[in-house]
C-alpha cells in the first residue's frame, strides 16, 4: 500500500522538531540594520587557531581535494597518541564532537534503554538518545552543577550512559578529581561514564580532572575532546574522544569513517598542544572576564560564572528581548532557553574592547528596560 | 496523525448527494458519531445547495473532512461569485417568508449547526469554509488525591498514563472554574498528545506519582497557547513551576511557531519573567495578565497602523525591539463594497466571544453594532474583535472600533505577517446584568 513519507518515520522521531540554525550573520546584520555584528554567541574563540594550524591551511593544494581524507584520521591519531601517551587504538574522531555523542549512543543503547545526564547541560546528548529511542532521564542541576547522587539514584538495569559535561556548558560549574573518582566506584562499571572535556584547556585548578588519566583504571570511562573551542577549528569540525581499548573498539562499531576532511585533519595535527596558543586564549578570557563580570554584577544581574570562555547573565526580563536589543547595539549573544534558563543570556568571552562595548551596550539596555521590567 | 478525506466537483443536482454520501462516509471511516456526522452533513447540504442554485456556476468546489482529535472538520473551498456572504454573519436572522434569497438561509443555517465555523480568504478570491463539530469526550468524574508535601521532584517525557493523572489532577483542581470542563478531559488530551498536537512536560515525585504539569497546543495560527504550569504538591511550588515552564518552553523552542501566548495560568507561582507581557486578558471572568514567549527569531516586514491606535502599537513595538516597517494610515477611508462579514466564537463558560473579521466591508459599523446587541442578550461580558495588522483594510476599521469603546488590549508579535491586535470592549460589568 501506498504510504506518505511521514508514515515512515517511528513514532520517536516523529515526536522531534528539527532544529532552526540561526540566520547567518549577513542577514541578521540586514534584518536589524546594523553594520557591525560581534558574535559572542558560540563560544568561538576570538584568535582564531593556532599560527601553526593557520599555516597548514594556507599549505593545502586545492588539486589534493579530489582525493578523499584518511578514513580514521591515521597520521593525526598516531600524533595525538603518542603527545597523550596512549595506543592509537584508544582514540576515534569525529566530525565534531557532535558526531562522536551519535557513535557512542548508537554503540551502547537500543530502543528502551536510558541514558542520564544534567538538565542544563550541552543539549546535544538529550537529543541524539531521543531521536534514538532511548530515554534521556534529567537530573536538576544542584548549585548549577550535575548532581552525581541524583544521577545514581536514576540509575537502573537500563541505563547504559552516563553523560557529564566537565566543566559544564553553560555553567562553568566542574566535577572535582575526588569526587569524579568517588562517582567512578560507585558506578562501579554497571554503565559507561562520559566525561565531556570540551573546554577543559580553558580550567586551570589543580584539583580539576584529566579523565584521559583516568581510563586505564576505568574502562568504562570515555572522554571527549574538541578543536573547536581552544584550537579555534569550529569551522572545521573536528573532535575526538578517548577511552580503553575495548570500550573504543565497541565505539568503532558505529564509527563512520571518512567524515573528518582532509583540512580539519591537517590543521588539527599542526594546532594540538600549542600552548603559546593556549595561553594566550586564557589571558584573554581572564582579562575579558574581569571586565565583564563586575560591569555585569554592578548592573545588579545575577552572573553565572566559572570555567570555560563564557558567563551567563541573569535578565529580570525574557531573553529574546535582550537578544533583539543586543542585536542591534551590534551585539550576538545566545539566548539559553534552549538550555532552559530562560530570562538568560550566554556571553562568549573576548578582547578586552569588545567587553567593555558590551558593557556599556548592557548598561543602556537595562536602563531602556527599566520601565518595562518593573511594570506592576 | 489526522487523516483528511479529500474529493472535488462542479456543483449540480447530481453531485449533492454524491457530496453529502463522501461527507458521511469520511466520518463513519472517522468513527465519528452519526448524530455529530449529520450536523456536517447538514452544513454541507446548505453550502451545496447555495453553489448550485448560482446559474453559470462552473467552478470546481473541494470538499474535504479532516478528522482531527479533539474534533471533525468539514472544509469547502470554492469562487463565491453570486453568494451574498453576510448570512454567516451571528445575527443575521433569516425569515424563510421575508428573505427572497433562499441562499442567505441556506448560509446561516449552515453556521449555525456546528461548533466552530470559520472563513477564510484563500488566492485568487476563493474562499474555504470550515465547519468544525467538536469530538465528544466524558467529563471526568474520578478524582486522584493530590500528592500533598513532597521531598522531591523530577520532569519527565508523558506517556497516556501519566497525562490521564495529570488530566484528572487537573479536573479535580479547576472544577470550580468557569473553563469549559471538557477542554482537560484526560480522553481529551491524550487524543491531542497522541496525535503530536499536544506537548506536555510532567513532574513526578520519588514515587512516580503527578506533581505538576505544563502544556501547550496550537489554537491560534502560528501560535502556540501555553497551559499552566500547574503545581498540584503543597511545597516546592515555585520551583516545579519553574522548572515545568523552562522545560516545556524548551520543548516547543524548536517547533515551527511564532511563539506561545499564555492566559490559563495560575498567578501565585507563573514565572513572569521568562514571559513577555502581552496585555490584558478577560478571560475567566477576571482581568489577567496575557503573556507572550517568542519561538523564532523575529524578521519582521510591513504592519500598518491606524493613527488613532498607533501609540500603543508603536510602544510595544519599541518596547520588544521588533523589526517592523510601519505605515501610519493617512486615507482612513473605508472603501469597501461589499458587506461584511465576521466569524465569531463565542464562550458560554467564560462568557467571552471573539469576532474574526473575514470581510471589513462598507456596513461595518453596522454589523458592528448587530453583533454588539447579539452578544448583549447572550449575556456576554466581554467582547473581543481580532484585527491582524499586515492587513491593511482591518487596520482601516479601528477608527469604529475606538468608537465603539473597544480599547486596544493584547499584542501578539508574529513576525509581522499576522501581527495580531485584540481589541477588547467590556459589555457587562459584574452585577450590572438583571
Amino acid at each position: 500500500m501506498k504510504r506518505h513519507p511521514s508514515m515512515l518515520v517511528p513514532d520517536f522521531v516523529r515526536e522531534f522538531d528539527p532544529y532552526i540554525p540561526s540566520k547567518p550573520d549577513h542577514l541578521l546584520k540586514k534584518f536589524y540594520n546594523v553594520p557591525i555584528l560581534h558574535r559572542l554567541n558560540n563560544n568561538e574563540n576570538p584568535l582564531g587557531p593556532p599560527k601553526g594550524a593557520v599555516n597548514a591551511l594556507n599549505s593545502l593544494k586545492p588539486e589534493e581535494m579530489a582525493i578523499y581524507p584518511s578514513g580514521d584520521a591515521y597520521d593525526l591519531k598516531e600524533f595525538i597518541a603518542e603527545k597523550l601517551n596512549l595506543h592509537p587504538d584508544q582514540i576515534i574522531f569525529g566530525n565534531g564532537a557532535n558526531e562522536i555523542i551519535q557513535f557512542v549512543i548508537k554503540a551502547y543503547c537500543s530502543q528502551g534503554d536510558n541514558i542520564i545526564t544534567g538538565d542544563k547541560t550541552f543539549a546535544v546528548y538529550e537529543w541524539v538518545a531521543e531521536f534514538s529511542g532511548v530515554e534521556a532521564r534529567l537530573t536538576p542541576m544542584k548549585n548549577h552543577g550535575f548532581d552525581l547522587d541524583a544521577m545514581l539514584a536514576f540509575m537502573d538495569e537500563r541505563t547504559k550512559i552516563i553523560f557529564i559535561c566537565n566543566p559544564n556548558n553553560p555553567t562553568g560549574t566542574y566535577v572535582d578529581k575526588n569526587t569524579l573518582i568517588n562517582f567512578l566506584e560507585k558506578v562501579d562499571g554497571r554503565a559507561i561514564v562520559v566525561l565531556d572535556e570540551a573546554y577543559c584547556e580553558f580550567v586551570d585548578k589543580d584539583d580539576f580532572p584529566n579523565g584521559k588519566e583516568l581510563i586505564e583504571k576505568y574502562n568504562n570511562l570515555l572522554v571527549f575532546r574538541t578543536f573547536s573551542k581552544m584550537y579555534g577549528l569550529a569551522g572545521l569540525r573536528i573532535g575526538y574522544l578517548m577511552g580503553s581499548r575495548e570500550a573504543v573498539f565497541d565505539v568503532c562499531r558505529t564509527r563512520i569513517v571518512y567524515s573528518i576532511n582532509s583540512a580539519a585533519q591537517s590543521a588539527a595535527i599542526a594546532a594540538f598542544g600549542d600552548t603559546k596558543h593556549i595561553k594566550a586564549t586564557n589571558n584573554l578570557v581572564s582579562e575579558g572576564k574581569s571586565i565583564l563580570v563586575p560591569k555585569l554584577e554592578s548592573l545588579g544581574l545575577d552572573v553565572i560564572q566559572g570555567e570555560g570562555n563564557y558567563v551567563i547573565a541573569g535578565l529580570p526580563f525574557n531573553d529574546q528581548l535582550a537578544y533583539r536589543k543586543l542585536i542591534k547595539k551590534g551585539f550576538m549573544v545566545r539566548t539559553m532557553t534552549s538550555f532552559r534558563f530562560p530570562n538568560h543570556i550566554r556571553i562568549t568571552i573576548r578582547e578586552k574592547e569588545i567587553m567593555e562595548e558590551l558593557g556599556q551596550a548592557m548598561e543602556e539596555m537595562i536602563f531602556e528596560m527599566k520601565d518595562y521590567y518593573l511594570r506592576k | 496523525m489526522e487523516k483528511i478525506y479529500k474529493t472535488t466537483f462542479f456543483p449540480s443536482n447530481e453531485i449533492l448527494s454524491k457530496s453529502l454520501n463522501f461527507v458521511e462516509n469520511s466520518c463513519m471511516d472517522s468513527g465519528f458519531d452519526k448524530k455529530r456526522a449529520l450536523k456536517l452533513r447538514l452544513s454541507c447540504e446548505e453550502i451545496i445547495s447555495a453553489l448550485y442554485s448560482i446559474e453559470k456556476n462552473n467552478n470546481p468546489c473541494q470538499v474535504s473532512i479532516t478528522d482531527k482529535p479533539d474534533k471533525v472538520v468539514l472544509s469547502i473551498e470554492f469562487f463565491p461569485s453570486g453568494l451574498d456572504l453576510k448570512a454567516f454573519n451571528l445575527p443575521f436572522k433569516p425569515d424563510p417568508l421575508e428573505n427572497d434569497n433562499q441562499n442567505d438561509l441556506g448560509l446561516a443555517i449552515a453556521s449555525r449547526y456546528v461548533d466552530d465555523f470559520i472563513m477564510e480568504e484563500l488566492q485568487f478570491g476563493k474562499i474555504r469554509l470550515n465547519f468544525s463539530v467538536n469530538k465528544s469526550f466524558s467529563p471526568e468524574t474520578q478524582n486522584i488525591e493530590p500528592p500533598g508535601e513532597i521531598n522531591f521532584f523530577r520532569l519527565v517525557k508523558p506517556n497516556k498514563i501519566l497525562i490521564t493523572e495529570f488530566s484528572i489532577l487537573l479536573n479535580t483542581f479547576y472544577k470550580n472554574n468557569d473553563f469549559h470542563p471538557l477542554f482537560f478531559a484526560p480522553q481529551r488530551l491524550n487524543a491531542l498528545f497522541k496525535s503530536g498536537e499536544l506537548t506536555a512536560v510532567i513532574s513526578v515525585n520519588e514515587k512516580n506519582k503527578v506533581t505538576g504539569g505544563a502544556f501547550c497546543i496550537q489554537t491560534r495560527p502560528e501560535m502556540l497557547e501555553f497551559f499552566g504550569p500547574f503545581v498540584f504538591s503543597s511545597n516546592l511550588k515555585n520551583q516545579t513551576a519553574q522548572d515545568l515552564a523552562c522545560h516545556l518552553l524548551e520543548k516547543v523552542a524548536r517547533k515551527p511557531y511564532k511563539g506561545v501566548f499564555c492566559t490559563f495560568y495560575e498567578k501565585s507561582y507563573f514565572p513572569e519573567k521568562y514571559f513577555i507581557p502581552a496585555g490584558k486578558d478577560f478571560s475567566q471572568n477576571q482581568e489577567k495578565t496575557a503573556w507572550y514567549f517568542p519561538l523564532s527569531d523575529d524578521h519582521g516586514g510591513e504592519i500598518f497602523i491606524h493613527p488613532d491606535i498607533s501609540e500603543y502599537v508603536l510602544n510595544a513595538v519599541k518596547k520588544q525591539d521588533l523589526p517592523r516597517n510601519i505605515s501610519i494610515l493617512e486615507n482612513t477611508d473605508n472603501p469597501e463594497k461589499s458587506s461584511s462579514v465576521f466569524a465569531s466564537k463565542i464562550s458560554a463558560n467564560t462568557k467571552k466571544a471573539v469576532i474574526k473579521i473575514m470581510v471589513t466591508g462598507k456596513d461595518f459599523e453596522q454589523n458592528l453594532d448587530q453583533h454588539i446587541n447579539y452578544f448583549k442578550e447572550l449575556e456576554i461580558e466581554n467582547l473581543s474583535v481580532d484585527i491582524d495588522l499586515s492587513v491593511q483594510s482591518q487596520a482601516k476599521i479601528l477608527s469604529v472600533l475606538i468608537k465603539n469603546e473597544f480599547n486596544p488590549s493584547i499584542f501578539l508579535p508574529c513576525g509581522a505577517k499576522g501581527d495580531l491586535l485584540v481589541m477588547s470592549k467590556t459589555l457587562f460589568h459584574k452585577g450590572e446584568k438583571n
